[in-house]
């Protein structure tokens, strides 16, 4: 049951950040292939604040939601003179520096040792330890953001990404400014990125910078150019066929070391023949340009 | 002092490695305006194909090496054929072609790792004889890594600035469907720059494989080092390429005398947001007017 459990919460975790990214690549048209950073960056926060300071789970993840939204919009001023190609590599620049920074600035992240014991969540004297009580906790987390991204999804704010993402110089024309519209997309992508980050720190109690690599940040992205972005459900469908496939090569009986490169390669595969058949993803809504 | 130039000479001897590789990235990217992440699999590609030409089913050394880049031409060929140009005829964008490229790197490597393993494999198990300059000590193979590494640089760099087919292409850009008006054969134009980017890839691959040895998760490493001395450099000249790799590679092994090894990605990609912040056009490119974007 425990694994199903586990299972769950890996989900929920994974579709809070497809949500997140969501806004940036489904609703804004840009290729960022930095959300693991940002996730990273949260998780760091997160339990350094909450070891050091003393913090609880609430106030520790605003926290890390703060310094992520900070970090987010600097880079987001940085780099958004850029699109398409320049820009997926702009991202995949500072997704590079931000590993580097976790794996070698020991003093403060611990390297490749990681930082363990990391509390679990606690809510009026109680602690939530168990598999079943963490995964209603991140179930109901995920709802809340679900929710907050479905309300922001049909604001007007989404309206303008998706005017920009159609045709920039039109937007620009009905008075949409590019830059703010994606530095405040930029930046509430990277604030929500720090709530999974916490909520990984906070269940697995161990974080070490080998979560957060630029080969996650692929396979965050990949969840929304599979599924399908632009909208609630392709994210949805990504997350569930990304996380359950490896479970299902698992049950045909396929050994664990070719079940991994098994599911990388139908990965590949389903991004190639996805691009040629079918740009908008299996549920999506925008065809990535 | 003698630390200082041993690290800048091997900082210009794996510059110009990166050199070979940026003409890869670089050649694809300016030609067809394709964002070539499968360079990264045809790096991995050369590297395995190499392996298994000298230790899996072994040949002399030179028939070994040349094998090993009919074997990564043959790989690039494939990915044309298979990928990118379906994809042009179906008039897809180039970030839909960039996330098909990286489909082809992932496969790439995932099916190596499943036939050679995820392990680091070694092709030479002997130390390798070294020379000695003044102060400086080289070992073997980065010599020819060095003027092999040069010399197919500059005869590329002078096919591509002398020869008609290569100096249209260079002339069209972004623009490949020009080429025909021009009555030259479209397809095989392409075929020959998936051919040259293959050759520009494998020839690093196999002196570097040979070097340090390989693992299957590389290519991404060097794609990216190739990617970002051609932004360095400047995306529209040839010899900006392989300038941008020589001064990145220095700084590399500056960073290294100065600080540690461990921040030479860090160095790098902050020189890549740099560059693209404050002169996007890179060091030695030239701006463009607005219209031409």
């Amino acid at each position: 049951m425990n694994y199903f459990l586990h299972l769950g919460v890996m989900i929920a975790i994974y579709i809070m950040l497809a949500y997140s990214l969501n806004l940036v690549i489904g609703y804004g048209g840009l290729l960022a292939l930095s959300q693991a950073a940002f996730y990273g960056i949260g998780a760091y926060a997160y339990t350094l604040v909450s070891m050091h300071l003393g913090l609880s789970f609430f106030p520790a993840t605003l926290i890390a939601m703060f310094v992520c939204g900070v970090i987010g919009c600097l880079f987001a001023m940085a780099v958004l003179k850029f699109r398409n190609e320049t820009f997926a590599l702009a991202t995949i620049g500072f997704q590079m520096i931000v590993f580097v920074i976790l794996y070698n600035w020991t003093p403060f992240t611990k390297g490749p040792y990681g930082i363990s014991g990391i509390a679990r969540p606690t809510f009026f004297g109680l602690t939530i330890e168990s598999v079943p009580q963490f995964f209603i906790f991140v179930v109901i987390i995920a709802l809340l953001v679900t929710g907050i991204m479905k309300i922001l999804y049909i604001s007007p704010f989404a309206l303008s990404l998706k005017a920009l993402r159609d045709d920039e110089k039109a937007a620009q024309t009905l008075g949409i400014s590019p830059y703010r519209q994606y530095v405040r997309a930029m930046i509430i992508c990277s604030a929500i990125a720090a709530i999974p980050g916490a909520c990984f720190a906070s269940y697995v109690t161990y974080i070490d910078p080998t979560s957060f690599t630029l080969q996650e940040s692929i396979f965050i992205a990949s969840i929304l150019l599979v599924g399908g972005s632009g909208n609630l459900k392709g994210p949805t469908a990504g997350v569930l066929l990304m996380l359950l496939l490896p479970e299902v090569l698992r049950f045909v009986g396929m050994p664990n070391a070719v079940a991994a490169n098994m599911r990388e390669i139908i990965y590949g595969l389903m991004l190639i023949l996805l691009m040629y058949f079918r740009p908008k993803g299996i549920a999506g809504a925008y065809a990535f340009k | 002092m003698s630390l200082f130039l041993q690290l800048l000479s091997n900082g210009i001897i794996q510059g110009v490695m990166i050199a070979c590789m940026a003409v890869g990235f670089g050649i694809v990217y300016r030609s067809f305006k394709i964002f070539h992440i499968a360079l990264g699999a045809q790096f991995i590609f050369s590297c395995y194909a190499f392996y298994f030409f000298t230790s899996v089913f072994p040949l002399p050394l030179i028939l070994a090496i040349l094998m090993s880049i009919i074997f990564s031409i043959a790989f690039g060929i494939l990915i044309e054929k298979a990928v990118y140009y379906p994809f042009y005829k179906k008039h897809c964008s180039s970030g839909v072609i960039m996330i098909a490229s990286l489909g082809v790197l992932i496969i790439t490597e995932n099916l190596i790792a499943l036939y050679f393993g995820n392990q680091v494999k070694t092709i030479s198990n002997t130390l390798e004889p070294s020379v000695v300059f003044a102060w400086l000590r080289f070992t073997r193979i980065q010599l020819i890594q060095l003027f092999l590494g040069s010399g197919i640089f500059v005869a590329m760099g002078i096919l591509v600035s002398k020869n008609k087919i290569f100096k249209t292409v260079w002339a069209m850009g972004d623009q490949a469907e020009l080429i025909p008006v021009l009555g030259l054969p479209l397809l095989k134009i392409r075929m020959l720059i998936i051919s040259v980017s293959a050759v520009m890839i494998s020839v690093p691959a196999l002196l570097i494989s040979y070097d340090i040895g390989m693992d299957p998760h590389i290519g991404m490493h060097y794609l990216l080092l190739a990617a970002v001395a051609v932004f360095f450099g400047g995306t529209d000249k040839y010899w900006a390429w392989g300038i941008g790799a020589i001064v990145l590679s220095v700084l590399q092994s500056l960073t290294v005398w100065k600080f540690s090894a461990r921040w030479i990605d860090l160095v790098t990609f902050a020189i890549l947001i740099f560059v693209l912040m404050f002169r996007p056009q890179g060091l030695m490119g030239t701006r463009t007017r607005l219209e031409e974007d």
